[in-house]
This record gives C-alpha cells, sequence and structure tokens, in this order.
C-alpha cells in the first residue's frame, strides 16, 4: 500500500501535510509520496521551503518523504491520475477548501474529483485545529446506513489507530421535524434501542479489525430532526479533534435539492473533517 | 514532529507554523487571511431569520389556528350577520402572537452570541515583518506573533514563546476564576490542560508575553464553546410535545368527524352548502378553540408567581417542564452553600487539634497572606475566595493584612500543574518563603514540621507524615476546604532564586480549614426532593472527601449510602465511555468532584440516554453547551455570567436551590392545573358535538349553531379554566414520583371522562330542555323552523344557557379527584368567582337580554324553565361526586 499526499504548496495543506506524515509513519513501508502538480513551470521559493519542511517534519517520525513534481495533464487531477496507480492499494490525502468558496469546501475541487472517481482509496481533510498537528486524540465516525461504505473506511481508520485516544462511533436517526415532536417518549426509546444494536454491531465488528482496545471504543445514538447539526453538535460535546465521515452518494441533483450535508459539516464543524471514500 | 502544538520546543514552534521571530510578512498574512478567513465569531449572515419566521409560521399550531380562522370567514360568507367574522380575526391574532414569540425565542441564542463576542478584543499589537503595530483583531491569522500584556484580552489561541511570570484567567474555558502562571516552556500535557498555550476570550492578569497565534475564529477552543451554544437547538419541553400530541389527536377526530358527516349529507342528498357548514360546524364543536390561549395565559401566570418564588422564568414551557424534571444538576459554590468561604480552623499538622495560642495563629495566618494576592476596595478585600477568607480572619484577630502583603516581594500565582500558590516576604532582615496549597502537593517538599506543644521545627519521618495525612484526611471528610501551609527563611542570596530552588527544606506550618456552609433551606429542599422522586447530582470542582461530607449534609447523599459507589471523579468521568457513566448513574452515584464545567455535558447526554428530564444548574460562559443541551437550564441571577443568563430558560434571582424545588413544586401544580382545565374544556365538546349528530340523523332543528359553539370555547370556558390554572399546590404535590413520560396530557381515561361520562350529562340535561322548550311552544316532530323563529332561539337559547350552568358543577368537580372541590379555597380564588359570575350573567343574558342574545342567536323562555335549567348544576356535580367516591373505593 502506497501513500500520497496531493500538495498544492498552501498552509492548509501544510496543515494536511501533518495527517499525512502520521498515517504514513503508521504504516510498515514508512513511505509518504508528496505529490505536487506543477501549476507553474518554476517552484517558488516558499513552495520548496514547505516541501522541504515536510521532508524534516516527516523524518522526525522515521517517514521518508518523496517529493515528487509532475506535471499537469488538462488539469490538476489529470495530472494526479497520470501519476498515481490506481487501485485499493493506494491511499490519496488531499484537501477540502479551508475556506468556503462560492460552490462550498469541496464541491468543485481537484479533491471531489478524487472521491467521486473511486480511483483509489481518498481521504479529504479539511483541517481547523492545525494546533493538533495531525494529532486529533478523539475521532468521531457518524455511521451512516451503509455498514459497507464504513467498512472500506476501516481500511484508512486503521492506519490512524495507534494516534486515536478514543474512537466514538456514533448513529444518527434522522426523524423530520414535525412528526419527532409527536413521537411519544416510548416509541423514541424503542428507535434508539434499535439504533444502539445497530452501532454495537458495527463496533464489534471495528474492534475486530483494529488494532484498538475496547475501553477506547464508545458508541453513541442521538434521535434528531437534522442529521448534520446533530453531528456537529456531538462532535463538539464529545471534545472531537476528527471527525471522519464517508463520501456521499447522492447525485449531484439529489444534493442540489436536499442540500449537501458534508458541505455543511465541513463548513460548521468546529473540529478537523476526514471525508473518505474507498474502492474494493 | 513530537506532537501537538503544546509539545513542541518553543523555539521550535516559528517552523511548525510557517512563521518567525519577526512575524509574518503582508502577502502572507493576506494570502492565510483569505484561506482561513477572520478571527472572528460571525454569527450566520443572509435571510436566517427569514426561514425561521416561515418556520414559526407553518408550524402545526399556528396553521391549526389559521385554518379555524378559514373557517369563521368561510361561516360569515355563508351566513353574514352573525359576527364570525370577529371571531375570525381573533384566532389569526392569536395566532400571530404564538408564531412571534417563538420566532423571539430563536433570536435569544443570537443574544447569546453577542455576549461571546464581547470576550474578544478589538485590538491586537501584532509583531509583522519585524516591527510591533496595532491591528484589528479579527485580522489575525495562524502563524501571526501577538504580544500580550496585563489586561489584555487573549484574541485567538496561541502557544508562548518568550516571555515571565505571565497570569492568565481562563475563566471562560475552564469556569474557574483563579489566577494561572503559564510559560514558554514545552509540556506533555493535553492542548487543554498545558500551560503553554493562551486562549481566545481569556484575560491576562499580570505579566506579558510573546505567543504564536495557532488557531482564529471557530477554530479557537472558545470558539468551539460559541459553535455549540449556537448550534444546539433548544429541547421540546414534555409540554409542548404533549399539547402538539393532543392538538393532533382532536384535529383528526373533528376532521374525520366531520368529513364523516360531509359524506353523510351528501349521500342523503342535503344541499352542497349545508353540508360544508355542518362539516365546519362539527370541527369548530370539537377543537377547543381556546385550549391554546389558555395554556399560554395559564403558563403566563404560572411564570409570574415562580417569580415571586425567586424563578425567573424566560420561556414559557420552561415553566410546565421544571414540574417534569427526573434530575437535578447542581453545582456546589453558591447553589448549595452559601458562597461565604470562612476560617473554620487552623489545625495542628501533627495532632490536628486547633491552635489555641493567639500570637501562633497570627503568624501562621500571616504567612497565608504572604502567598496570597489580594486587593482591597472601598474596605473590601478583592481577589481569590480563599485568600479573601484568610485576610478577614486576620483582620479579625487584630491584625493588617495590608501591611503584610505590603512586604510580598515576589508573587508566586497558583500553578494548576502543582496546585499551590507562593509568595516572598522582606521584613528587615528576614526574608521568608511561603508556600500554601493542596497538602499532596506539599508533603514531597516539606523537611520538618512545627510542634504543636513548643511551636519549635522538628524533622519529618514517615510516622510524621502519615500523622499529617490523617489530619487533612479527617479535615477533609468533615467537609473542610484543607489548606496546607509550609515556609523557610531565605537568605539573601537565595531571593532571586527560581521557585524550584525556593521549594526545599520546608517547615510545615498547618493546615487551614475553611468552610462554605450548606444553605440552611438545602437539607429540606433535598428531602423534598427525594419525596417527590426527583434524583439530585452535585457537579462540583471540590475535592472528592470535601464533596461527599458536602452532598451528606445538604442531604444529597443519604447516611447509608456507599462514597465509593456515589462518587466519580473527573479523571475518572474523562476516561469513561457513555456506557459506563449510565451503569454508574443507574448505580446511583450522585457526586461527581474534581470536575470542570465540560464534563456536565457528558452527564447530561448520558442522563438524556437514561430518557431523563435533566435540569442542570450553571454560571459560567463554558456552562453555555450543558444550560441550553438539558431539559431546562438555570443560570444563576446573582452569580453568574450574560452568556449562561442567555442561553438558560430559568433564572434563579436567589442563586439557591431550594428555589429548585420551589420551581419544581410550582411547575407540577401547573400540569396538574392544565390536565384539570383540559378536562374542564373538554366536557363541553359534548353538548356541542351530539345537537349536531341528531340533527343529521333525525328530522330535528339543530340544537347549538356554530357562533354559539364558539361563544363556549372562546368565552365562557376561559374564565374558569384560567381559575383552574391558578390552583394552588395541593399537599401531595410533591410526595409523588415525577409523572412517567409515557402519560400524555389528553389519556384515554381523560378522554372517556369528558366525552362519555360528564359530555354526554350535559349533553342529555340541555337536550331535554331544547326539546321541552319546542315541544311546550307547539313544535312537531319533523317540523322545519327558521334559524330566526322566536320559538328556535328560545329553544337554542335555554340548551346553550343549561351548558353554561352545568359548567358551573363541572368547574367545582375539576379542583379536585377525589374530594368534593367544594371548599374555602374556592373561594378565595378571584377568578373562579369571575368564571361563575361570568357564567351566571351570560347564561340569563342570551335568554332575557336583547344585545346579547341577537348576538348570540337566543330568546326568552318561562322563568320556571330557567330555574329548571338551574338544576344542571347540582346534577352534574352529584353524580361526577358519586363516581368520584366510587373510584376512591376501587382506588
Amino acid at each position: 500500500m502506497s501513500i500520497y499526499l496531493a500538495y498544492d504548496g498552501s498552509i492548509n495543506a501544510n496543515w494536511i501535510a501533518r495527517y499525512a506524515v502520521r498515517i504514513a509513519a503508521n504504516h510498515p513501508e514508512k513511505q509518504l509520496h508528496v505529490v505536487y502538480i506543477e501549476v507553474a513551470e518554476t517552484p517558488t521559493p516558499e513552495l520548496s521551503a514547505s516541501m522541504k519542511r515536510i521532508e524534516i517534519e516527516a523524518e522526525a517520525v522515521g517517514v521518508e518523504a518523496k517529493l515528487e513534481l509532475r506535471p499537469m495533464r488538462h488539469g490538476v487531477f489529470g495530472g494526479l491520475v497520470e501519476h498515481i496507480p490506481a487501485g485499493p492499494q493506494s491511499i490519496v490525502i488531499c484537501g477540502a477548501r479551508v475556506k468556503k468558496g462560492r460552490r462550498g469546501f469541496l464541491t468543485g475541487t481537484v479533491s471531489e474529483q478524487l472521491l467521486s472517481q473511486r480511483r483509489y482509496n481518498v481521504m479529504a481533510l479539511r483541517v481547523v485545529q492545525p494546533g493538533l498537528m495531525g494529532l486529533p486524540g478523539n475521532v468521531l465516525a457518524p455511521v451512516s446506513g451503509d455498514p459497507e461504505g464504513f467498512k472500506v473506511g476501516l481500511s484508512m481508520l486503521e492506519l490512524m489507530a495507534p494516534d486515536i485516544q478514543r474512537l466514538h462511533l456514533l448513529n444518527i436517526v434522522e426523524s423530520r421535524r414535525s412528526p419527532f415532536r409527536l413521537k411519544s417518549p416510548g416509541h423514541t426509546k424503542q428507535q434508539r434501542a434499535r439504533a444502539m444494536t445497530y452501532i454495537r454491531g458495527i463496533e464489534a465488528e471495528l474492534l475486530d479489525q483494529l488494532a484498538i482496545a475496547p475501553e477506547y471504543v464508545d458508541s453513541h445514538v442521538a434521535i434528531a430532526d437534522n442529521w448534520a447539526r446533530e453531528a456537529i453538535i456531538q462532535a463538539s460535546r464529545l471534545h472531537a479533534g476528527l471527525m471522519f465521515i464517508e463520501a456521499p452518494k447522492e447525485s449531484l441533483t439529489r444534493r442540489f435539492f436536499f442540500s449537501d450535508e458534508v458541505e455543511r459539516l465541513l463548513g460548521n464543524t468546529p473540529c478537523d473533517v476526514a471525508v473518505y471514500r474507498g474502492v474494493v | 514532529m513530537t506532537g501537538q502544538i503544546q509539545n513542541i520546543h518553543p523555539e521550535d514552534v516559528y517552523d511548525y507554523l510557517h512563521s518567525s521571530p519577526g512575524g509574518l510578512d503582508d502577502r502572507e498574512v493576506a494570502a492565510r487571511l483569505n484561506e482561513v478567513g477572520p478571527n472572528n465569531l460571525e454569527a450566520p449572515k443572509g435571510l436566517w431569520w427569514l426561514s425561521s419566521l416561515v418556520r414559526q409560521l407553518t408550524n402545526f399550531f399556528t396553521v391549526l389556528l389559521d385554518i379555524s380562522a378559514a373557517i369563521c370567514f368561510v361561516a360569515d360568507f355563508i351566513q353574514p350577520g352573525e359576527q364570525m367574522n370577529i371571531l375570525g380575526w381573533a384566532l389569526l391574532g392569536v395566532s400571530m402572537l404564538n408564531a412571534l414569540f417563538s420566532f423571539a425565542q430563536e433570536f435569544r441564542a443570537e443574544r447569546a452570541m453577542e455576549e461571546l463576542r464581547k470576550f474578544l478584543p478589538q485590538k491586537v499589537v501584532v509583531r509583522r515583518m519585524g516591527e510591533d503595530g496595532e491591528v484589528a483583531s479579527d485580522r489575525l491569522v495562524p502563524g501571526d506573533v501577538i504580544l500580550i500584556r496585563e489586561g489584555d484580552k487573549v484574541p485567538a489561541d496561541a502557544r508562548l514563546v518568550e516571555g515571565r511570570d505571565l497570569v492568565v484567567n481562563n475563566a471562560p474555558l475552564t469556569g474557574e476564576s483563579i489566577p494561572l502562571q503559564v510559560d514558554s516552556a514545552a509540556t506533555d500535557k493535553a492542548l487543554m490542560e498545558s500551560n503553554n498555550l493562551v486562549f481566545a476570550g481569556c484575560t491576562v492578569q499580570r505579566g506579558s508575553a510573546r505567543a504564536v497565534v495557532f488557531a482564529t475564529g471557530f477554530r479557537t477552543q472558545f470558539g468551539r464553546i460559541a459553535k455549540l451554544s449556537h448550534e444546539i437547538p433548544r429541547v421540546a419541553s414534555p409540554l409542548e410535545r404533549e399539547t402538539s400530541h393532543m392538538v393532533r389527536v382532536l384535529t383528526v377526530i373533528a376532521v374525520s368527524m366531520g368529513l364523516v358527516f360531509f359524506t353523510y349529507g351528501v349521500v342523503t342528498e342535503r344541499s352542497l352548502w349545508v353540508n360544508l357548514v355542518f362539516m365546519m360546524g362539527i370541527i369548530v364543536a370539537n377543537v377547543p378553540e381556546g385550549l391554546l390561549p389558555t395554556f399560554t395565559l395559564s403558563l403566563a401566570m404560572g411564570s409570574l408567581r415562580m417569580a415571586r418564588r425567586n424563578v425567573l422564568v424566560k420561556g414559557l414551557n420552561a415553566v410546565e417542564a421544571l414540574g417534569a424534571v427526573h434530575v437535578i444538576c447542581t453545582d456546589k459554590t453558591g447553589t448549595l452553600t452559601l458562597n461565604r468561604l470562612s476560617v473554620t480552623r487552623l489545625a495542628d499538622p501533627l495532632s490536628g487539634e486547633d491552635i489555641d495560642s493567639r500570637n501562633r495563629c497570627r503568624d501562621v495566618f500571616a504567612l497565608a497572606l504572604t502567598a496570597a494576592d489580594i486587593g482591597v476596595s472601598d474596605e473590601e478585600f478583592t481577589g481569590d475566595p480563599l485568600d479573601i477568607a484568610v485576610a478577614e480572619r486576620y483582620r479579625a484577630d487584630g491584625g493588617d493584612p495590608v501591611a503584610i502583603t505590603s512586604l510580598i516581594s515576589r508573587r508566586f500565582a497558583f500553578d494548576t500543574e502543582r496546585r499551590r500558590a507562593g509568595g516572598l516576604s522582606k521584613d528587615k532582615a528576614i526574608t521568608r518563603f511561603v508556600v500554601k496549597g493542596a497538602w499532596e502537593s506539599l508533603r514531597p517538599l516539606v523537611a520538618s514540621v512545627r510542634d504543636g506543644d513548643n511551636a519549635a521545627a522538628v524533622a519529618v519521618d514517615p510516622e510524621k507524615l502519615e500523622a499529617a495525612d490523617n489530619v487533612v484526611h479527617r479535615m477533609a471528610s468533615a467537609g473542610e476546604r484543607v489548606i496546607a501551609l509550609a515556609s523557610r527563611t531565605v537568605d539573601v542570596a537565595e531571593e532571586d532564586a527560581d521557585i524550584d530552588d525556593l521549594e526545599r527544606n520546608l517547615i510545615l506550618e498547618g493546615f487551614i480549614g475553611l468552610e462554605d456552609p450548606i444553605r440552611p433551606e438545602v437539607p429540606d429542599a433535598a428531602r423534598q426532593c427525594r419525596e417527590a422522586g426527583i434524583g439530585m447530582i452535585m457537579i462540583t470542582g471540590d475535592h472528592p472527601e470535601t464533596a461527599e461530607a458536602i452532598a451528606r449534609r445538604a442531604g444529597i447523599l443519604t447516611q447509608g449510602a456507599s462514597a465509593a459507589q456515589a462518587t466519580v471523579t473527573g479523571s475518572e468521568l474523562a476516561n469513561m465511555r457513555e456506557r459506563d457513566l449510565i451503569a454508574r448513574l443507574e448505580k446511583g452515584t450522585t457526586v461527581f468532584a474534581r470536575t470542570n464545567p465540560e464534563q456536565k455535558m457528558k452527564i447530561v447526554a448520558a442522563l438524556h440516554q437514561m430518557e431523563r428530564v435533566v435540569a442542570v444548574t450553571g454560571d459560567g460562559v463554558n456552562d453555555a453547551p450543558a444550560l441550553k443541551a438539558a431539559d431546562v437550564g438555570i443560570a444563576m441571577g446573582r452569580g453568574g455570567t450574560d452568556v449562561a443568563r442567555e442561553a438558560a430558560q430559568v433564572i434563579l434571582l436567589d442563586d439557591n436551590f431550594a428555589s429548585i424545588v420551589a420551581g419544581i413544586e410550582e411547575g407540577r401544580t401547573i400540569f396538574a392545573n392544565i390536565r384539570k382545565f383540559t378536562n374542564y374544556v373538554l366536557v363541553s365538546n359534548g353538548p356541542e358535538i351530539l345537537p349536531y349528530l341528531i340533527y343529521m340523523l333525525f328530522p330535528v332543528p339543530l340544537a347549538l349553531t356554530v357562533i354559539q359553539i364558539l361563544a363556549i370555547d372562546l368565552g365562557t370556558d376561559i374564565i374558569p379554566s384560567m381559575a383552574l390554572g391558578q390552583e394552588k399546590p395541593t399537599p401531595g404535590t410533591m410526595q409523588e414520583p415525577p409523572r412517567d413520560r409515557r402519560q400524555g396530557l389528553l389519556s384515554f381515561p381523560l378522554i372517556a371522562h369528558s366525552y362519555f361520562f360528564l359530555g354526554l350529562i350535559e349533553a342529555a340535561f340541555s337536550l331535554s330542555l331544547f326539546f321541552w322548550v319546542l315541544f311546550s311552544g307547539g313544535w312537531e316532530w319533523g317540523q322545519e323552523l327558521a334559524s330566526t323563529d322566536p320559538l328556535y332561539l328560545s329553544a337554542t337559547g335555554i340548551a346553550l344557557s343549561s351548558i353554561l350552568l352545568m359548567q358551573i358543577g363541572n368547574l367545582f368537580g375539576r379542583r379536585s379527584r377525589y374530594e368534593s372541590g367544594i371548599d374555602m379555597e374556592a373561594f378565595r380564588n378571584p377568578l373562579i368567582i369571575s368564571g361563575i359570575g361570568f357564567e351566571i350573567i351570560f347564561s340569563w343574558a342570551i335568554l332575557y337580554f336583547p344585545p346579547v342574545s341577537k348576538i348570540i342567536g337566543g330568546g326568552p323562555v318561562d322563568a320556571h324553565v330557567y330555574a329548571i335549567a338551574w338544576v344542571g348544576v347540582p346534577l352534574i356535580f352529584g353524580l361526577d361526586y358519586l363516581r368520584k367516591r366510587i373510584a376512591l373505593r376501587v382506588a
């Protein structure tokens, strides 16, 4: 398995690089490919200094950072596709916008293309707590209704496991506003119990797969009328350093009409967010 | 790369944050600002308020009221002249008021954010391109090198790189207003526990330092609190959920019956207009239009009563929510205690006995003042409450604290890591170093101990240390806060030495016991809570033994309860998973010691998972998320911050736990009263519905018109309902467990009693009078009568009149579950008297007073007929009382 960092020289990319270095440090090969697609003919001195800095930080944790400057091929995405071998053996770490653009944090970025093309295991990060320096401590993983998607994400979570102090699994049962207010406490209790059984099942599977002790994993259930808002609240409540969520599968039309919850999370979560999508 | 920002050496900080000692250049600042955005807590922009308003205007209650108004307008169109349009406008007004009230609640969240913004400074000194200059703090970016000085508010989260003797107050984040010494050295502690970081929103008390910004805006720890306080939605109160459920059930019944009638009318070939009018009539008869406004009025009056008991309620639903509380999570200081820390004793370090010698007492307190940091303002001491307590004691003993503190040459502020503070005092030729703090932290530093008998210092040995341990244990177990005090004389050469060098060969001088007395009302309030089945949880930063002792004295921890089982410390809590915490709470944990306010959220979330209705008290900025997440957030009116007050639904004007219990009693009474008047109002639905059923099935005139139904629902029933809403607590109110959340406001027994017992009695009696008047006037079965026919007006008038009179009997009956309801208290409630008076006058006016009878549609009857209508009062009351006696025997 090879780990690639899609690097663009920005301050945000430097923060993301710290996650990439940590992930590479937890991999047996201890190698990180830092890929920069040359948007300008000559790299600026700042870029060279930043890349050098990554090399030094990687070396400090025993990781060999390979700095790879590659030409564009019909844009940055094309350059990355040409350079990074497709398949589950490649993990690509990239970044969402740190500040909301006209189309959001992820929409329209190279990272979105990487996630949607399903060529690699991709993790797009938005770093809002640079002080954590890639060591989030508490990780919150909201689990959607698709256990398969989460299983694919496990391969990436596995590489972060040694740095995780506590992994919080969260199952949010979404309830539309008006009916929610109508539901009796008894009904809510049943719903909560079902959701807890489901999340405990995932927890058991996760403990089988990850090198993480049971006392470091906690499962939570929340019943809410707004999935994204509840995830944000839980992230704050649990002092999560990182939220680990699967990229949505909905088509663009659905996202247009029903709003993009991932964008809302990226915009409002007061912790780092990793949006992942894997290939089997 | 060694870890997080606090773990790296100060000289590496610039590199890791891509900065330099000379700061960033303008181009880099602009790029970073563009990339990460400004350093502020901007609320969402745009038309968020519009969507909030639309949401409130389209909620179920509002829509229901709007539909009722539409029905009135249609009725007015079909039958002009019956003033239905006025009722329509009235309903629209109530609907708008309801919507605007809820909208105003949402605006409060924005006000809380405004209070939070005040914690951030406007300007900050930044070093950029090698020069220091003042810039707007929202222009700060990660990597900026800032200079912070005494009195400054910290603008962003930053890592110290230079500075000495910097003392900060992290109260907005930690809730504890104690000075904290910070420096630039690397630490292996967690981010929030490290003492080389400064956090946005906190203040610098002393010293100056240079720091590099690593997080700005909502990315700061303070920003996280702000975000959470803003995002957490208000929890729907139990009453909101139950009224919502009730209104839906009643609406479904009303609309279903209306449609059945409409279909029946179509099948029996009645005209479309007639069918429409009767469909609307049946809907109007079924929906208790006056109930929702009465709810609001009852809650508003309840909130006034609560205010008289020092409980100020900001949202009306919190009035009743307090009554539904299962668990109160309370702070200790100021809520259970008087927040008046005072020195109770000075104990000998070995024997634990009180030091009697007046001179030695003064000497020891003078030493304690050397390690204190107090000021004087208007003859009052200012500073840490503990230091103030010592200063007051010293003054009471005849000393002058200012004379002692003026001799202090160096101060060592309280260090949370070391858990002690120190000071150096120079008096003539003698320089003395004093350190005071937790015994655990001083124990390793002590070389000798002052012997109680001769006040001479003797070398410590394991036995002496054990004796001192026992003294501390005994004092803490008695609920005292214990401060150890040690000192030594210092050579001139040592006066500038580091704290580590000074803290050697110390002599243990004694232990100061301090106490914050329990409020006298608290044990009784705790007993009431226990009797009422309400759980109490104390959350405090105190030592576990002190916390347990106070919990026992307050009555939160019963005498037989195991302390080990009942107490969880903050560090244990931090490592607990939610399920572990739930298990501990289920086993009876009631004391959380050595906790920080942020951990309240974890406790609230676990209690919510246990399906408990939770009330939480709080006063600090960092209490705001827990206050909002709780079912009832209670802020302290005297000692609380504006942020906590904005986030809470209830403000405790006297900060007293006993007032919470008083509020709960009031809340429970309000729910019981709401149930009483719901029962009362639904009874009149029976005689309102039955005439329509009879009219559709048999060739008879309609006994009650739509306007007459609305006259009951929105007219005569309102004052008696409000009277029931004003009933005082019954003796058993606080002796019953909290009501079962599964048991809603609208239960089957309540419906059966309202519709099928009392409703049928009222319907049968009023219809009997209606037909009696008709037959007496010459009406024959099947004969149609015009709506203006005097005979019809008299008949329908007496039907309405008898319903109004019977509601008097119903009103008394509703006052008590098993008792008659007629007692002296009934006549002390002015609204009952007014309600009865109104029913009587109106029952007469619709028959005999033309201005009223013309509008409502009534006409005169013989006096003896009206007299017989009065029989309905004892009839309904007597039959209901009989039912109560039977029910009591069965119960």
